[in-house]
């Protein structure tokens, strides 16, 4: 699935940079290529925010997401060799992190309903005011719903509408037609609708 | 508020939720680099290990090529890895004259021969019991194919019998698909033994049964030694003259010549 991934990318700009931007970015990849250890700790420096952000909101899960976090970089100086330089270093880190999201996904899954069917989920915090305390239960629905897609449905509306990439991207993300992206986010939104709709949300 | 106002408010509810700012990163990049050297120092050091045997053998099987050592080289592997076939044995130069290399190539002395008993004090009957005559030696149509192909061949193939003699690990004998071989191996276990009246016997049959056999030589040389064993001096020295005067190339030789010195006339 890597090498779809990574020929999709092609001529697609995420991250547009400045020519100078370019020139570093394109060093520190040379150097990441050559195992140098000081160019990971740049390269994590640079993106960790933005991959630990997507890891959190697709497994929605914050020691889960530090995991695959982990994983991703410790992955990434090896997986940086098939790197062509279609796309920036940061989708396709967010590349990287969806080909990992499988097994952090169902645990993160498993261990929130286990909390939910103890009770012991953290409650939302109830000193802020109500509506912010609505936003929080709106927050864990949304995430029980997350737990009852398919992963590629879950990766699809994570992208497009939390991350509010264009199809066109996150269709490049994750390796698949832009198609086959729009239909997996159609029933995404219309699983998740109903989910919603459930928990008593309209 | 609609439906779709319900996913957007959960979706920017999740976004809001992570927005990849955390306390501990500094913890997480301090793992990753961790993991990361941890990863490559076995690879380091293994390549570390690796270079000096890979050296070594390189050298090794080119002193070993070069020097013609190859094939004892390979021998020696073999009785130390069961797994590794025997290397052939190089052809040697055709003609009586024994070759250059010809001690070397010459099969291993088995353990029958390295305990042979010393000839007995009387001396032998002067005639061979016509009883058991030697099948009569077959003229070498090519010394070469005796000299060469047959010591290889059996050397090759006796070593088998002798991993079948210690019971295999699955305890099923795999019987030997080789007609010859099968005849060949029950006359030599019989000599390998100590049965030296039933390996003659068995040797015989080989040899009536193939007398242009793979093995012929081997057979003939060793019913020699069976007779020195059973103290028929006259029959063993008619067995091994052949040998000796070179009608067999190189093959066994010196060791027939040591022999029919040794052996009392």
């Amino acid at each position: 699935m890597m090498p779809v991934l990574f020929s999709s990318m092609r001529a697609l700009s995420f991250d547009p940079l400045a020519p100078s931007a370019e020139l570093a970015a394109a060093d520190l990849l040379e150097r990441l290529r050559q195992g140098e250890s000081r160019a990971l700790g740049e390269a994590y420096d640079q993106h960790h925010q933005a991959v630990r952000a997507f890891a959190g909101r697709l497994l929605g899960d914050s020691s889960a997401a530090e995991d695959l976090v982990h994983e991703v970089f410790v992955a990434l100086p090896r997986a940086v060799r098939r790197f062509r330089g279609d796309s920036s270093l940061r989708s396709f880190l967010i590349g990287i992190a969806i080909q990992h999201a499988r097994h952090h996904v169902r645990s993160a899954s498993r261990r929130r309903a286990a909390l939910s069917r103890l009770a012991l989920h953290p409650p939302a915090s109830v000193t802020t005011p109500e509506a912010e305390a609505g936003e929080q239960h709106l927050l864990a629905a949304i995430q029980r719903g997350l737990d009852q897609l398919p992963l590629d449905q879950r990766v699809a509306f994570v992208l497009c509408d939390v991350e509010e990439r264009s199809s066109v991207e996150a269709a490049a993300l994750v390796g698949a037609p832009e198609a086959t992206l729009r239909t997996r986010l159609f029933h995404a939104r219309n699983k998740l609708r109903a989910a919603l709709e459930r928990e008593g949300f309209r | 508020m609609n439906d779709s106002d319900v996913l957007q408010r959960a979706a920017a509810a999740l976004r809001n939720a992570h927005d990849g700012q955390r306390e501990g990163s500094g913890f997480t990049r301090a793992r990753i680099l961790t993991s990361v050297a941890q990863r490559r120092r076995p690879r380091r050091a293994r390549w570390l290990f690796a270079a000096p045997f890979a050296t070594l053998l390189l050298v090794g099987s080119a002193w070993a090529q070069s020097t013609g050592n190859w094939a004892r080289v390979w021998r020696a592997v073999a009785t130390v890895l069961p797994f590794v076939k025997p290397a052939p044995q190089p052809v040697p130069p055709r003609g009586n004259a024994a070759p250059r290399h010809q001690p070397a190539r010459a099969p291993e002395p088995r353990p029958s021969e390295a305990v042979l008993p010393a000839p007995p004090a009387d001396p032998a009957p002067a005639e061979p019991p016509a009883a058991e005559p030697l099948p009569p030696v077959e003229p070498v149509a090519s010394p070469l194919r005796a000299t060469a192909k047959a010591p290889a061949v059996a050397s090759r193939e006796l070593r088998k019998p002798a991993h079948a003699t210690s019971p295999p690990a699955t305890g099923r004998p795999q019987p030997p698909a080789d007609p010859e071989l099968s005849a060949f191996r029950s006359a030599h276990e019989l000599h390998v033994q100590g049965s030296a009246r039933a390996a003659i016997e068995a040797y015989a049959d080989y040899l009536r049964a193939y007398p242009k056999g793979r093995f012929v030589p081997e057979a003939r040389y060793n019913t020699a030694l069976d007779r020195i064993k059973l103290g028929e001096t006259a029959a063993a020295r008619a067995a091994l003259a052949p040998f000796a005067d070179g009608s067999y190339g190189g093959y066994r030789q010196r060791e027939a010549r040591e022999l029919l010195e040794a052996l009392p006339r």
